[in-house]
């Protein structure tokens, strides 16, 4: 079970295309929790459990790349970081 | 956060315009030239808006049609496809479409036409919650709810498509905000660049250190490369270190055809010195690549003594389906330029890897009169020279255009790779004519795929499109009847297609110039008249039905593991 904390730009289908992504990529949405949006944001609390052998940073990048994603925290327990992304870039997405 | 406000004051007033004629004004500033679409209803004010519009709108004959169209217009100029179709059943039609674009990176803006706001949700005459049933294969999706808004979010949409890792963004337009009037801001000038995927120069050494200690290094291209604008920077890697390559069905035409240690592709269809190579190495270097299992085979037993370097401009798919021991996330053109081992001392291992190439070549003295369809477009590849296009359809003949075409680039190589959909040939092959008319384009389909969208030889007549289509006709579904074949006890079902029209025939009908050949001696005259064609022209090429791909990895086999006729 991880925890996963997304700000998500309030937007329609943003929430959807999220835990879609979420589940498609191999995890099970345990809990949820969204608060309601400020500035147009909404920040996303989930328990998640991957289906698997499914990492957890992966899941991370491949949701942060989503243009709804503004930001994505994980609480990395210190035996995966070894695996994670080295610092740099983590998003695709360009910003103007 | 990207978006602009929607309140923002126009800093020229424009006299107001239907949502319409927005969509319209806006494609035009944005420098669009040619859509392909096809109207009805829900789209309808748009088609009201088309004409004496500057834009060129393609009609075909299948709303899919028109999405592998756009798709292959953009895989040739880096620029987003553009396609249109009225809601529901217009709607459904693209799909496939958008499916494709998302699984090999293509950018692409689908508009569709949407039942007017009110009725949306309430299962209104042609309604479809299209945002809904494209999201897993979208890279974003709007709903344009405000007229006011259509510029700005039209310009976002053009803009997703195209920066980072491309993909199709779906823009469903309710037909009332096409219809209401409103003032905007035109935001003028064309659409912005998409820069390189990353400004930053994340650390090269870990993967220069690996390189410089290899015994056995293969380098792994992917589509990416050519995403990344990463061809040169490539093709020079290669010179100045001299590695071994392989590539993957997208990667085809990233290095030089004629590099001498390029070994082709790997995977199911791969030739046996690039799997080989690969299953042999002690350092796998992958570039813009994703490890698919059509390319890997078991995952667990690929490359199995390999270290990894990846290099990718997308982050997500660094260490998704293997573990990395260097990763580089970013612009891939400069991560090649910086990573500078010199030239490896690999003498041994090229040549054993060169020695597999000259011994496991593709023979092209196949026996018997008939046409051998490897010579022939290998032959035709060759004769069309640098201006070679090829749009594949899906089966046996595409995996020989992957085999046996020389590419001299990687854009020139259009193939449904990831989501592997007969019916993109023609489509495809009409949108890459239109695009480069100039060029030698060829679609190369089956039997099977033709009849997927021959539809569009109507398209190609009434455009005058200088596409050569080769249909390599066996009479049945040859690779699921090869699959049948090895792997289901030659139980053949349902793969006879013994009662297909005469295509020629159904050509002409369209207005399509068509011959057919039978006989080897027969190509070099079909060649020639394929290459000569100023419009569409269709050869129908009868080869034999039991000719089947080699070589073949077996379905859940290893690289190592594969089979040869
Ligand atoms: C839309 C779609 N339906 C089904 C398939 C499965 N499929 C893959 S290859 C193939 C046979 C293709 O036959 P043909 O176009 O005649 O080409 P050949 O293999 O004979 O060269 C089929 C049915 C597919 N890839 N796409």
């Amino acid at each position: 079970m991880h925890n996963i904390r997304i700000q998500l730009a309030e937007r329609e289908g943003a929430l959807v295309r999220l835990l879609s992504n979420i589940e498609r990529r191999g995890f099970i949405i345990e809990s949820l929790d969204k608060t309601a949006a400020q500035d147009g944001v909404t920040d996303i609390a989930a328990r998640i459990t991957p289906r698997g052998e499914r990492s957890l940073d992966v899941l991370t990048r491949q949701l942060s790349r989503l243009f709804d994603v503004m930001d994505v925290y994980t609480p990395m327990p210190a035996h995966m970081a070894s695996h994670a992304m080295p610092p740099g870039e983590r998003s695709c997405r360009q910003s103007q | 956060m990207n978006a602009l406000p929607a309140t923002q004051p126009a800093a020229e007033t424009c006299p107001p315009m239907t949502g319409a004629r927005w969509v319209v004004r806006t494609l035009e500033e944005i420098g669009v030239h040619r859509i392909y679409g096809y109207p009805g209803g829900a789209i309808m004010p748009v088609y009201d808006a088309l004409t004496g519009s500057k834009l060129e709108h393609i009609l075909v004959r299948h709303e899919q049609a028109a999405s592998f169209a756009a798709d292959a217009q953009a895989r040739l100029t880096g620029k987003a496809g553009v396609c249109l179709a009225t809601s529901g059943p217009g709607a459904t039609n693209l799909l496939t479409g958008i499916a494709n674009a998302f699984l090999d990176s293509v950018p692409m803006v689908v508009l569709t036409g949407q039942v007017p706001s009110g009725l949306m949700g309430t299962d209104a005459f042609q309604e479809v919650d299209v945002f809904g049933m494209s999201m897993p294969v979208v890279k974003h999706s709007i709903i344009i709810r405000d007229p006011a808004r259509i510029p700005e979010l039209l310009r976002e949409a053009f803009h997703i498509a195209e920066s980072g890792r491309p993909g199709p963004v779906l823009v469903d337009l309710p037909k009332d905000v096409l219809q209401a009037e409103a003032t905007s801001l035109p935001l003028s000038g064309p659409r912005q660049e998409a820069g390189p995927p990353s400004a930053s120069h994340p650390p090269v050494d870990a993967a220069a250190a690996l390189l410089a200690q290899a015994k056995r290094p293969v380098l792994y291209i992917g589509g990416g490369v050519a995403l990344g604008g990463a061809v040169d920077a490539l093709r020079d890697f290669m010179d100045r270190t001299g590695i071994v390559a392989v590539a993957t069905l997208k990667g085809i035409g990233c290095a030089h055809p004629d590099a001498e240690n390029y070994l082709g592709m790997l995977g199911m269809h791969g030739t046996r010195a690039a799997n080989m190579a690969v299953q042999g190495s002690d350092l796998l270097m992958c570039v813009g690549a994703r490890f698919d299992d059509r390319a890997t085979g078991r995952p667990d037993s690929f490359a199995p003594d390999a270290r990894i370097i990846h290099i990718d401009g997308d982050p997500a798919e660094i260490g998704k389906l293997r573990h990395v021991d260097a990763a580089i996330a970013g612009d891939i053109s400069d991560a090649l330029q910086r990573i500078e081992p010199g030239y490896l001392e690999i003498d041994d291992w090229r040549g054993t890897c060169r020695g597999w190439a000259a011994e496991h070549a593709f023979d092209y003295d196949a026996p018997g009169n008939g046409v051998y369809a490897p010579a022939l477009l290998k032959q035709l590849s060759e004769a069309a020279g640098d201006d070679f296009i090829a749009a594949c359809d899906v089966g046996q003949h595409q995996m020989w255009v992957a085999q046996h075409c020389r590419f001299a680039r990687p854009e020139a190589h259009l193939t449904s790779a990831g989501l592997g959909a007969m019916g993109y040939g023609l489509p495809a092959g009409i949108g890459a004519a239109m695009q480069c008319p100039d060029a030698k384009v060829v679609t190369v389909t089956g039997d099977g795929s033709i009849m997927m969208n021959i539809q569009e030889l109507a398209t190609a007549r009434r455009y005058g499109v200088p596409v050569r289509i080769l249909l390599l006709d066996n009479a049945s579904l040859g690779l699921v009847r090869q699959w049948q074949e090895y792997f289901f006890d030659q139980n053949f079902s349902e793969i006879d297609l013994y009662d297909n029209p005469d295509f020629a025939e159904v050509a002409r009908s369209f207005g399509v110039e068509a011959f057919t050949i039978h006989s080897r001696d027969e190509v070099p005259g079909a060649i020639e008249r394929l290459l000569n064609a100023t419009g569409p022209i269709l050869a129908h090429c009868l080869i034999d039905p039991r000719e089947n791909v080699w070589p073949l990895v077996p379905p859940g086999k290893s690289n190592a593991e594969m089979m040869e006729d």
